[in-house]
């Protein structure tokens, strides 16, 4: 089994060790961060760093964790910044001596995983071009140019590690996919990363002790944008609606409207001291369908008004709802005319589950109070089914709205921005620049 | 076949019936094979230790026939090392296993290609082989450590070569180019993982599994 090597640092003394044996070329001491040339058998000491900084990285060296399958030992960490705008980012240099090399790039509580390429994914030869496509990761837009400098290292590394190094880089964006073209005067090298969950990295390094990864709380260059695109989410609409009308017809097919109640009552029903009609008792069950009562009446150039009590005969309980008609007719200069209804009906929808019976008294200006009742349950879905669908649109159009509202932020700080808005400060920096220079 | 070794008299075994030199694994002499004889060589100092988990004896499959590593060639360039490993396949063809940074590359050896002048080389130019075009990506000097097990041609310490490599993005190959003093070789080959390889009787790790 072969195990890690152990030496000394040449400048303090510290006890290091190198896990990438044959591939590590340089290491950085994690107590006097002097930077060690391992290329050869004896480590010659490169670099004397007395950095007045000390970073401590989220996820310590030596941890091990496992990502995508994989697991990865954490050998090297290094803190790079962008050299013109205040940004800065952790890169932990991942190892697996079967699967090679990674690295797990941290910035603001977000994360990647990235893999050189061994090929170059941008078409063009060496151009930059704003967008191109990939038969793999799809297509990718520009994000950002930039150059990165190296102002902190710890382990090891399979290159000759410099603080200060300043190369190239522009960086492509298909969330979660980013890919990356880093440029020195020596080479060039592409890189593919992929977004990381916070969770998944938590996951993943359960092991270090006092762990503790914050959400992030603002947008990436590669997070995928949490809310659904405006395609996705018209068809889980359209699913949605589908579902609604069939739910509404099964609802129609499976539990058909049910009369409950049919009255035909005159004078001589009302004929009670109360000058009120007691109807037979019936139930009413417990569901989630509409009742509906309905009522007619023979009105001609009068009106009729009914009060309807629901009485509830356990509890003593009264419901109440009033119904009236008016109808009137005649001719006159321009022919005949007519106004009002002989029928109304009134939705009972807040009346609980038990027996019940009507009690009914008429008003009316006819001789005869003729009036003729029907009651029935589940009757018409349609308002519910309305109101539901108002809901379900409201949904998408704040989902769409949310999602704009993200990307916007992603792109804010980059240059190549297709969203257009208050100019980024590059973009002013320019405006100012060239507006100058034409005055000269 | 098997010999015995004319420094140390151990037991050496040549597996492979195109390899001419091998290691001795007891004293490292260098052992040369000719005919039903055994000639000594000269020693060599024990390749540095490393990380890589192939090692002599290792197998694997790769275009449906299966290998097995016999040989180790180890090099060194300004920017590190790499090792070159030396397969035999089931059906009696040769080939190699390059290993640098992480990255595996699987190759043999491409005859009767007009070479380009090393001078003309200049990383960025454009190279056509059997009309697939290339793109030189490195040139550099590297030195040898020297070798263990078995090759088909023998490699000692502190000699030079350059090495140029080649890629082509459209069709996902590798070419490289070596130049030594006597002579100049092609491989050509392609990027691979162990695990597409299946390779077994790996090195254990700790910390690892294969």
């Amino acid at each position: 089994m072969l195990k890690p090597k152990i030496f000394n640092c040449p400048n303090c003394g510290a006890n290091l060790q190198i896990t990438a044996l044959g591939y590590t070329t340089s290491v950085a001491c994690e107590k006097c961060q002097s930077v060690i040339d391992t290329s050869h058998p004896l480590p010659q000491l490169l670099e004397k760093y007395e950095m007045a900084m000390t970073v401590t990285p989220t996820l310590p060296i030596g941890s091990f964790g496992v990502l995508k399958g994989i697991r990865w030992k954490i050998i090297g960490f290094m803190v790079r910044k962008d050299v013109d705008y205040p940004v800065e980012w952790n890169e932990y240099l991942l190892f697996n001596p079967y699967h090679g090399f990674r690295f797990l790039f941290e910035m603001d509580s977000h994360f990647s995983l990235i893999e050189t390429l061994n090929f170059n994914p941008v078409p063009g030869g060496g151009a930059i071009p704003n967008s191109f496509s990939n038969e793999k990761w799809g297509s990718f837009k520009l994000f950002n140019r930039g150059r990165a400098e190296v102002v902190y290292v710890l382990g090891e590394f399979y290159w000759q590690v410099k603080v200060g190094e300043i190369v190239d880089i522009d960086d492509y964006i298909n969330p979660p996919y980013m890919i990356s073209v880093e440029k020195n005067d020596d080479e060039v090298s592409y890189s593919l990363g992929e977004y990381l969950n916070v969770a998944e990295v938590a996951e993943a390094f359960k092991s270090v002790p006092n762990l503790s990864l914050t959400t992030p709380w603002k947008a990436s260059a590669n997070a995928p944008n949490p809310y659904l695109s405006a395609t996705e989410i018209v068809s889980i609409f359209s699913v949605g609606v589908a579902a609604l009308i069939f739910t509404a017809i099964g609802f129609a097919v499976m539990k058909p409207t049910t009369k409950i109640l049919d009255l035909d009552l005159d004078n001589s029903k009302f004929a009670s001291p109360q000058g009120e009609f007691v109807s037979p008792s019936f139930d009413i069950g417990s569901g989630t369908g509409n009742m509906e009562l309905k009522m007619s009446s023979p009105v001609a150039n009068s009106w009729l008004s009914s009060d309807v009590d629901f009485v509830n005969e356990e509890t003593g309980q009264e419901y109440k709802t009033e119904l009236g008609v008016e109808y009137y007719y005649g001719s006159d200069s321009d022919g005949g005319w007519s106004e009002g209804e002989r029928n109304t009906s009134d939705i009972i929808s807040s009346i609980p589950a038990g027996r019940y019976h009507l009690e009914v008294s008429a008003a009316s200006d006819m001789a005869n109070k003729s009036v003729h009742l029907e009651f029935y349950r589940n009757g018409s879905m349609a308002l519910n089914f309305i109101l539901t669908l108002l809901g379900l649109s409201l949904y998408p159009l704040w989902v769409v709205m949310r999602r704009r509202s993200y990307e916007v932020s992603r792109w804010y700080d980059s240059d190549y921005s297709p969203y257009h808005g208050p100019g980024t400060l590059s973009e002013t920096i320019n405006n100012v620049q060239s507006s100058l220079e034409s005055e000269e | 076949m098997t010999f015995l070794c004319p420094s140390c008299s151990a037991e050496i075994q040549f597996s492979s019936s195109v390899a001419l030199y091998c290691v001795c694994r007891y004293c490292r002499s260098q052992i040369f094979r000719n005919e039903q004889q055994v000639d000594l060589l000269g020693k060599q100092a024990e390749l540095p230790e490393d990380v890589s988990p192939v090692q002599i004896f290792s197998e694997g499959e790769a275009f449906g026939k299966k290998f097995r590593v016999l040989g180790k060639v180890k090099m060194q360039w300004a920017g590190g090392t790499w090792n070159e490993w030396f397969l035999t396949y089931s059906d009696g063809t040769l080939g190699w296993l390059a290993e640098a940074q992480g990255k595996w590359i699987l190759s043999t050896e491409k005859k009767e290609v007009v070479f380009p002048d090393l001078e003309d080389i200049r990383v960025g130019r454009k190279f056509t082989l059997d009309s697939v075009a290339f793109i030189y990506t490195d040139k550099k000097e590297a030195t040898s450590y020297g070798f263990e097990g078995e090759l088909p041609f023998l490699t000692v310490a502190g000699e030079k070569r350059f090495s140029v490599d080649l890629l082509s993005d459209k069709s996902n190959r590798f070419l490289s180019f070596e130049y030594s003093k006597d002579e100049r070789k092609a491989f050509i080959g392609k990027y691979v993982t162990l695990t597409e390889l299946k390779m077994t009787n790996l090195k254990q790790i700790e910390g690892f599994s294969a």
